[in-house]
């Protein structure tokens, strides 16, 4: 489904959503949802009803065992010594074990298949043809891969999970746990709702509220602006560079790289905020997504602002259950003598921030080039957890240069350099491609290129574009700065007198019919869909 | 229900609606100024609106544009003529561009001029879109004129959003349309001398006065170049019949032409003449008469293919010829006479006029001795055709591996053929030296291998 004609069905459900009377409004979602899903093909529904269905039964079924055994100790309190019931309890628990790694790995089985074998097997060739020195063959396996996989799957197995460990009681009724999965707005590209959140809003009744939808429609607006008016627009650039950067020299390289940021962030954060912004017509709010992740001061705290459930999702389900392994505990007590105290607490971090941004990394797919991305972003976080006390001495030592604007804008231009060198790994065709493109960004700079006309004219952009793109960036950036600085600016457009208000408004929307991309080659899907 | 609707912030919801409905009258304003402006479709579309005293308007694309003097056909018909035409103008437009011009003139006559091109393609050209729309007075004229256009071909958004598919993209294009919006005629001015005077515009006309290149533009022109679709689609029958139907209720009467093409092209795809008749024929089916100026006998309008400044189109001195005969034949017609005699009545009539050679390919084939190379032609039906073969070497020189001769098949020993050598085929009528055509050079790969001969056009 093209994105003008997904906000075209997002807004005709929405008036059909508020027609129905209020306690049957999910069921209009839920409907709408499996109609969504059901456009970009039949053959993908019985995968995410599969997930659907073994995730609800499942999690019901491991919360049942967990009662009946509750109840069962209870009822047998008094007959049962401290030994027996703990041994009780190890047996319900075991049997909830099975039934949740079954359904665990059942699902991340189904994904792992559709979305990694044929990857896997190419990064294998990949690294076989390192050794042997011919090309790497992609082998083909033309494997359906459904629609939003990795964000139901997620999300579901996150439910499982907390069902699991009792964070939360599961959802009974089927079709309102249908409706978490496959929310659509949600499908293409996330965010990976959390059921303790989003099944919270999707259960509400939601009655009509006018601001709601306006503010929907104004963050669709604000969404839509940054996919089609500038990412769609930088990306041939970034395309024409990426795909082969073989003529261009550093200097050329480093505009691609720095396009990429730019097209990357407003692709997927501009997705977002229309997922968001559809969602918000329905009166559910989803959990944010993005906080400016260019105004970051370190790289952890750019990865907190970027791609947020993702991150949470990560942090709650890999990072702290590995990190509080007993393994990972003994080797943290074990490197204490060697390394000292401060070291030997960072350790657990250090280690699961690596595993963290490898899976990460394998997230983005099973090819060499993501899993060094993750690698390198999980080796610098990593060193940061380690060093994270001695920083601390220096910030006590050095207060005032640490609180200064100064260093403040030095963090944020060094996280950014740091991230933007993470992009080559990213965006390049292949890992030997980006550590090319790296090492001409050092070595062989050649500015002269950007003067090259001729050169510059294969890149795909004219002179209206870069201006486009110029005034684009700057709104995008005295908004991200306004939002950054407390302000409200939904709000604030909402509260100005009315006259105000629509000029604005009409002036924003002129200007993105007069410079939104249509969808040519490449432009027009989101480039997290894949994912 | 009641419930839901008595709780509704009606208030609300009216500003919100009314804020909405307010977003097409922004894209007209944003399609009106700031899309760029072509300075000779402005000028036609300023004139149609603010003229009242056209008696024969002359509508149609760049083959009307081109051809149509309106100052000599004014002097020959007695009528006032002016060319409502845009370049690459198709019926959708033709019937916008039309029901315009019937705001502010009743004209006795309208003279609607087609090629396969523009009559039978179904896809309104988006920048002939972007020319038009925009000066269309009515906005209920545009809104129809983009749901045809859009329903023909799903390019609902960018026919929308002419802003987007065509913006100004330099301060030249911005002076331009300010230029146009304030001085017109100043603006005209600069349009000549942006071509050096080789585009003249007057009245909807434009005077071409680039030197013709004539006959040439055919050599090298393969048996079958064209972009047509040569069927007669029942969507053009049916904009046809609109067309038919706005004219009769406007009171205006009107005729078809069939432009005339640099005979080359004619031939060069076997399906255009009979493309031509079928829809000359199905005019006169829905009692629209049709003058086949392709098929203009001498008596009328000499073969004018020596004017042609491209395959389609004509310079001014052949404008003005073709503009002169169109009169006789339109004055006749006027006065209920006959103009049959004036026409070939079918292909065969119209091939055994020409005298000449349009255009030669060859092909090839892989043989034991060699490359078999055998070469076509299109031409005149009394026409006996001469070929001569020759090696084009990479450097541009040519061998000759055959002079002129009847025989069409010569064939090329491998060890003949050095690194990078085309071959290069000749034509001309039987011992007419100067009649020679010839191919595009062809390389003698496998991949150019011809499995069997194809059909020229009135093979003799």
């Amino acid at each position: 489904m093209s994105l003008n004609l997904m906000i075209v069905y997002a807004l005709g459900c929405a008036a059909l959503y508020y027609v129905c009377p209020l306690r049957f409004r999910w069921l209009i979602l839920l409907a709408a949802s499996y109609g969504f899903y059901a456009y970009h093909g039949l053959t993908a529904l019985p995968f995410i009803l599969i997930t659907t269905l073994t995730t609800w039964a499942g999690a019901l079924h491991i919360a049942r065992i967990g009662e009946n055994g509750k109840a069962e100790i209870k009822a047998k309190k008094a007959e049962l010594t401290a030994e027996a019931r703990k041994q009780m309890k190890a047996a319900v628990r075991s049997r909830q074990r099975r039934w949740f790694f079954g359904v665990l790995l059942l699902n991340f089985f189904i994904l792992g298949v559709l979305k990694y074998l044929e990857p896997t097997l190419g990064l294998f060739a990949s690294i076989a043809s390192v050794f042997t020195g011919g090309e790497a063959a992609r082998p083909a396996l033309g494997l359906l891969l459904p629609l939003g996989i990795s964000f139901y799957t997620f999300s579901s197995m996150g439910y499982l999970i907390d069902v699991y460990n009792e964070k939360y009681a599961p959802e009974k009724s089927p079709l309102r746990f249908a409706l978490y999965v496959s929310f659509f707005p949600q499908l293409i590209q996330g965010p990976i709702g959390r059921y303790d959140h989003l099944g919270g809003e999707l259960a509400k009744e939601h009655r009509f509220d006018i601001d709601g939808i306006e503010r929907g429609l104004l963050l669709m607006l604000w969404g839509y602006f940054k996919k089609k008016v500038i990412a769609d627009r930088a990306l041939p650039l970034v395309a024409a560079v990426f795909d082969h950067q073989e003529p261009y020299g550093g200097a050329v390289i480093m505009l691609a790289v720095l396009f990429y940021s730019l097209q990357q962030y407003c692709d997927f954060s501009g997705g977002i905020d229309l997922v968001a912004g559809i969602a918000e017509l329905f009166g559910v709010r989803l959990a944010p997504n993005f906080k400016r992740p260019y105004f970051a001061v370190s790289l952890g705290d750019f990865w907190r602002r970027w791609h947020i459930s993702l991150g949470s999702w990560m942090r709650d389900y890999v990072f702290y259950p590995f990190a509080l392994t007993k393994p990972v505990s003994r080797l943290s007590k074990a490197s204490k003598n060697r390394f000292g105290t401060d070291f030997s607490r960072a350790l657990p971090a250090a280690l699961g921030n690596v595993l963290v941004f490898f899976l990460v990394g394998i997230w983005h797919g099973a090819q060499m080039n993501y899993v060094l991305w993750g690698l390198y972003n999980g080796l610098i976080l990593a060193f940061s957890a380690l060093m994270e006390t001695r920083y601390k001495r220096f910030a006590d030592a050095h207060e005032g240069l640490v609180k200064s604007r100064g260093f403040y804008f030095f963090r944020i231009l060094r996280t950014f350099v740091i991230v933007n060198i993470g992009w080559y790994f990213d965006r390049a065709m292949r890992w030997q491609d980006a550590f090319a493109m790296l090492g001409k960004t050092f070595t062989g700079f050649n500015a002269a290129q950007l003067a090259d006309s001729a050169l510059m004219a294969q890149l795909g952009l004219t002179a209206r574009d870069y201006g486009v793109l110029a005034i684009a960036t700057a709104i995008l950036f005295f908004v991200s700065l306004a939002q950054e600085r407390g302000a409200k600016v939904r709000e604030w457009i909402m509260s100005r007198p009315l006259v105000l208000r629509w000029i604005l408004l009409y002036a924003f929307i002129l200007f993105v019919l007069a410079t939104f991309v249509g969808n040519s080659a490449g432009t027009g899907s989101f480039m997290y869909a894949v994912f | 229900m009641k419930q839901f609707f008595a709780k509704l912030p009606v208030g609300r919801l009216a500003r919100l609606a009314l804020f909405l409905l307010l977003i097409p009258a922004l894209i007209l304003l944003g399609n009106t100024y700031l899309t760029q402006l072509d300075t000779f479709s402005y000028m036609t579309l300023a004139d149609v609106k603010e003229r009242s005293d056209i008696e024969m308007a002359i509508v149609g694309s760049s083959v009307a544009e081109f051809h149509f003097n309106p100052e000599i056909i004014t002097e020959q018909t007695g009528l006032t003529a002016f060319c409502a035409t845009i370049t690459n103008l198709r019926l959708p437009g033709a019937i916008a561009l039309t029901e315009q011009l019937f705001e502010t003139n009743s004209p006795e006559w309208v003279v609607l001029v087609l090629e396969p091109y523009t009559f039978d393609m179904t896809k309104e050209d988006t920048q002939t879109q972007m020319k038009l729309a925009p000066r269309l007075s009515s906005p209920l004229r545009r809104l129809r004129y983009w749901l045809d256009t859009a329903s023909q071909d799903g390019e609902t958004l960018s026919r929308l959003l002419l802003m987007n598919s065509f913006p100004m993209t330099s301060m030249e294009d911005v002076k331009k349309a300010a230029l146009l919006r304030t001085d017109r005629q100043a603006a005209l001015l600069a349009a000549h001398e942006a071509t050096d005077n080789t585009m003249l515009y007057r009245d909807g006309f434009v005077r071409l006065e680039e030197p013709a290149i004539g006959r040439a533009l055919c050599d090298g022109m393969e048996r079958e170049e064209t972009w047509y679709d040569y069927q007669l689609f029942d969507y053009s029958k049916e904009r046809l019949l609109d067309y038919k139907a706005l004219c009769e209720k406007n009171g205006a009467k009107l005729i078809a032409v069939m432009s005339p093409v640099l005979s080359g092209v004619a031939l060069s795809d076997p399906s255009y003449l009979p493309y031509m008749e079928a829809a000359c024929a199905y005019l006169e089916e829905i009692g629209v008469p049709c003058l086949n100026m392709l098929y203009a006998k001498p008596e009328l309008m000499a073969n004018l293919d020596h004017t042609y400044v491209d395959p389609h189109h004509m310079h001014g001195t052949g404008a003005d010829a073709m503009s002169k005969a169109f009169s006789r034949a339109f004055n006749l017609h006027a006065a209920g006479e006959a103009t049959d005699h004036l026409f070939y009545q079918s292909d065969e009539e119209y091939l055994a006029s020409l005298d000449f050679i349009t255009n030669v390919w060859a092909t090839v084939r892989r043989t034991e001795e060699g490359w078999r190379l055998k070469a076509y032609s299109n031409r005149g039906t009394g026409v006996t055709p001469q070929y001569a073969y020759a090696l084009v070497h990479p450097d541009g020189s040519e061998t000759t591996l055959r002079s002129y001769s009847k025989r069409t098949v010569y064939t090329l020993p491998y060890d003949a053929i050095g690194e990078g050598d085309r071959i290069r085929v000749y034509a001309r009528p039987l011992d007419e030296p100067d009649g020679a055509v010839y191919t595009d050079t062809t390389e003698l790969t496998d991949t150019n291998e011809s499995t069997g001969p194809e059909e020229p056009i009135s093979a003799g």
